[in-house]
């Protein structure tokens, strides 16, 4: 039981710790991108492309936290 | 479908004579998105027709006049103007005369402008009697007539106010035995009056300087009499009357104004539109005698617009279709059926196609609303977001085509609400409330028993996929099936992304470029598989073919899309996964709503009584906030999947949007 505990916390961390990352990554790309379309409009499509570049971190912390849990199985 | 409308440039030269008509046919069909001239030796630009200023001064007239009056009209009736306005735009506007207009405008303007001035006088005469009473206040606290102050030669006087008194007698005294000194306490000030004999007035000037004397001129009295309390009555009922006044004109303004609004709204459409014509020429070609008008059409109207400019100038036009420049852009007008129509709204969002591109509109009408569905999956969330959006496609007109397609995605979820066999987060009923409505309707439902601290027989609902416990053993893994569903789905939506890229890049550059930057992405993953199928150990080719087919996929993408085409390789894999997210939000979706029934709403509903109630309210509450995640969410997540995973392989974007000449007029109202 304590080893499930522990696996549950090693999945969360892998997974809460990639999303904040991406967080921090995005939020200044946002920051910039929204920046970008407020002057030309037309950058929509390429502000929101560099926008979730780092989202790529926390499907992989996803992908990661699954196989973790897969250890448990 | 894929294809945007097909476009045919054409040059029309005219002469001047009948350049009125064909502008003026020109913009009844709104068929034509005219190329501006550009002055060159031969072809000077055209010049606007004769009473285009006189328009444009009417125009500016009249919309001083509406912006004054927008806050004297309330938003009811700007509606039924509006809405009258659309009317007789739909039969066909009869035509005003300018001379009508600008009698009408001249009018209604004079009758402003007099009442303005008058209230500007009265304005000016009361702000003067404002500061008589001020004045006056003053000298009311000292309680002295008025005349008083002026009553001898001899005697100067002094009023006004200073800071305190102490000492002030006595220093007065020092200079003159011959004052008299009043002082009042006003509500903020120490009011003064000296009264002196004018050969010492020098000297108590300088006393009351040591008190920070302000002196108030007195010559404002002039022949007023009695005490200052009658007149301050008396200017006071006479501000009172001007104000009344006032009012009573601006009132009167407001009339005039509303009871002439609707036909000065109707005026400036009517001007807009003649304005519009008028300029017209500004993009046009001219010569001494005739106007060249070039611009671009769609194909199949051509025969149409030269029949009717034919007709109109008895044949004395000639109109050509010419090759366009190489790389002149051509305007873009997406042409798809009614049912993929509304889902155009994501490309204008995004970006238009350039003329050779393939116009995704319909990609994105077929995988959006399935991608929404499976996120959202829910026959409850399914059935009230419907709702939800058809009260508000009559309620917001100008967002109809994003609420026709999100309704698409409502009918999703509904389906795949059945085949997950979810309603509002509930995936089974218990068996002691429900077991005599199931039994005597004979519903197929499943009866299961639930094991735990208390056992209950339960009824399932049918279903195809257990969303929150079905799990797929993958490579040893017991992985949840809808994450899995949501990888393979990115699979085949990648790859359909690849093939319209292949489609596009032959398009644009040519059968070579296509195969060695796009055909070659499906060689890596055929050479990837055979590798992967190898060393599990599922199929017997040599693993030499899978690496020999890899490497030679490498350099196929090093040949097609250069170093940046390498860096990419990774991106395939993390783009694949990019679709788990097609059943995590879902995950999260069905979380919450069961955290909701059975965590929050469950324990009061078991307590009975006045706790049903609020259980109640719990449930209403809980999903509410449940369902508006459910629409962001899904929303953003399936519009991000088709933004960046699917049109990174295939589409660039950047066409101008095909603006016919006469086309604004319509949309007016749309675009304020």
């Amino acid at each position: 039981m304590a080893e499930a505990g522990l696996i549950a916390i090693g999945a969360s961390l892998a997974f809460g710790l990639s999303a904040i990352a991406a967080g921090i990554a995005e939020k200044q790309i946002g920051a910039a991108a929204v920046g970008a379309m407020a002057e030309k409009e037309e950058l929509f499509g390429k502000g929101l492309i560099l926008t979730v570049i780092p989202e790529t971190i926390v499907i992989f912390g996803l992908v990661v936290a699954i196989l973790i849990i897969g250890m448990a199985g | 479908m894929l294809e945007t409308e097909r476009m045919s440039k054409i040059t029309i030269a005219v002469s001047k004579i009948k350049q009125k008509e064909v502008i003026k046919t020109l913009h009844d069909l709104k068929v034509l998105h005219i190329v501006e001239h550009k002055k060159t030796e031969e072809l000077d630009i055209g010049t606007p027709i004769g009473s285009s200023e006189k328009i444009a001064e009417l125009l500016v007239k009249i919309t001083s006049i509406l912006s004054e009056s927008k806050e004297a009209v309330s938003k009811e009736e700007l509606d039924s103007i509006n809405r009258t306005q659309n009317l007789t735009q739909n039969t066909g506007n009869a035509g005003f005369s300018l001379e009508e207009i600008e009698a009408k405008v001249t009018e209604v303007e004079t009758i402003i402008k007099e009442k303005k001035e008058i209230i500007s006088k009265i304005d000016a005469s009361a702000s003067k009697k404002k500061e008589l009473i001020q004045k006056l206040d003053v000298l009311n606290s000292l309680y002295l007539n008025l005349e008083s102050y002026k009553l001898f030669k001899s005697i100067a006087c002094f009023v006004g106010t200073i800071k305190h008194k102490e000492g002030l007698k006595d220093g007065l005294e020092k200079v003159t035995g011959t004052f008299k000194l009043h002082t009042s306490q006003n509500c903020k000030d120490l009011v003064v009056a000296l009264f002196v004999d004018r050969k010492k007035e020098k000297e108590a000037l300088e006393v009351l300087k040591q008190y920070n004397f302000t002196e108030l001129e007195l010559n404002f009295i002039e022949d007023m009499k009695g005490l200052p309390l009658s007149h301050i009555t008396r200017l006071n009922s006479e501000l009172q009357k001007q104000i009344s006044e006032k009012n009573a004109i601006i009132k009167n303004i407001e009339t005039v104004k509303s009871k002439n609004i609707e036909i000065l709204y109707q005026y400036k459409k009517f001007l807009s539109i003649e304005a519009e014509k008028a300029e017209a020429p500004l993009t046009f070609g001219q010569t001494k005698e005739a106007v060249i008008i070039t611009g671009w059409a769609p194909s199949k109207r051509v025969d149409k617009i030269t029949e009717k400019l034919e007709n109109v100038t008895n044949n004395r036009i000639s109109i050509e279709q010419v090759a366009p420049d190489k790389h002149e852009s051509v305007p873009i007008k997406l042409k798809n059926n009614l049912i993929v129509k509304p889902f155009e709204f994501f490309m204008n969002l995004y970006t238009l196609p350039t003329y050779k591109e393939i116009d995704p509109s319909f990609f994105i009408f077929l995988t959006f609303p399935i991608f929404f569905g499976f996120m959202l999956g829910d026959v409850g969330y399914g059935i009230a977001t419907l709702l939800l959006f058809l009260i508000l496609k009559r309620l917001i007109p100008a967002a109809k085509d994003l609420l026709k397609a999100m309704m698409a995605c409502s009918y999703w979820s509904i389906l795949f609400g059945f085949m997950f066999g979810e309603y509002f987060g509930f995936e089974y009923v218990k068996s002691h409330a429900w077991q005599t409505i199931i039994e005597t309707l004979k519903l197929p439902l499943h009866k299961e028993l639930i094991e735990g601290a208390k056992s209950e027989i339960v009824y399932e609902f049918p279903r195809l996929i257990n969303r929150m416990h079905g799990e797929v053993n993958v490579l040893g893994n017991e992985i949840n099936l809808v994450l899995v569903i949501g990888a393979i789905i990115g699979v085949f939506h990648i790859n359909l992304s690849i093939l319209l890229g292949f489609i596009n890049e032959w398009k644009g550059h040519g059968l070579k470029t296509a195969i060695l930057a796009r055909a070659s992405w499906y060689v890596f993953e055929v050479g990837l598989g055979i590798i992967a199928l190898k060393s599990l150990g599922l199929i017997t080719i040599s693993n030499y073919i899978g690496i020999a087919l890899f490497i030679i996929s490498v350099i196929m993408i090093y040949l097609g899309e250069g170093a940046q085409g390498i860096i990419e390789i990774p991106s395939i894999f993390s783009n694949t996964l990019s679709y788990l997210r097609l059943g995590a939000v879902g995950l999260a979706s069905v979380g919450l709503a069961v955290v909701i029934n059975e965590k929050l709403a469950m324990p009061f509903m078991e307590k009975g009584g006045i706790f049903i109630l609020i259980s109640i309210l719990i449930l209403i509450v809980g999903h509410g906030i449940n369902i508006a995640l459910g629409i962001i969410g899904p929303f953003l997540h399936a519009i991000r999947l088709h933004y960046v995973e699917f049109f990174m392989r295939f589409y660039k974007g950047g066409g101008k949007p095909f603006k016919p000449f006469g086309a604004n007029a319509n949309n007016d109202e749309e675009s304020e």
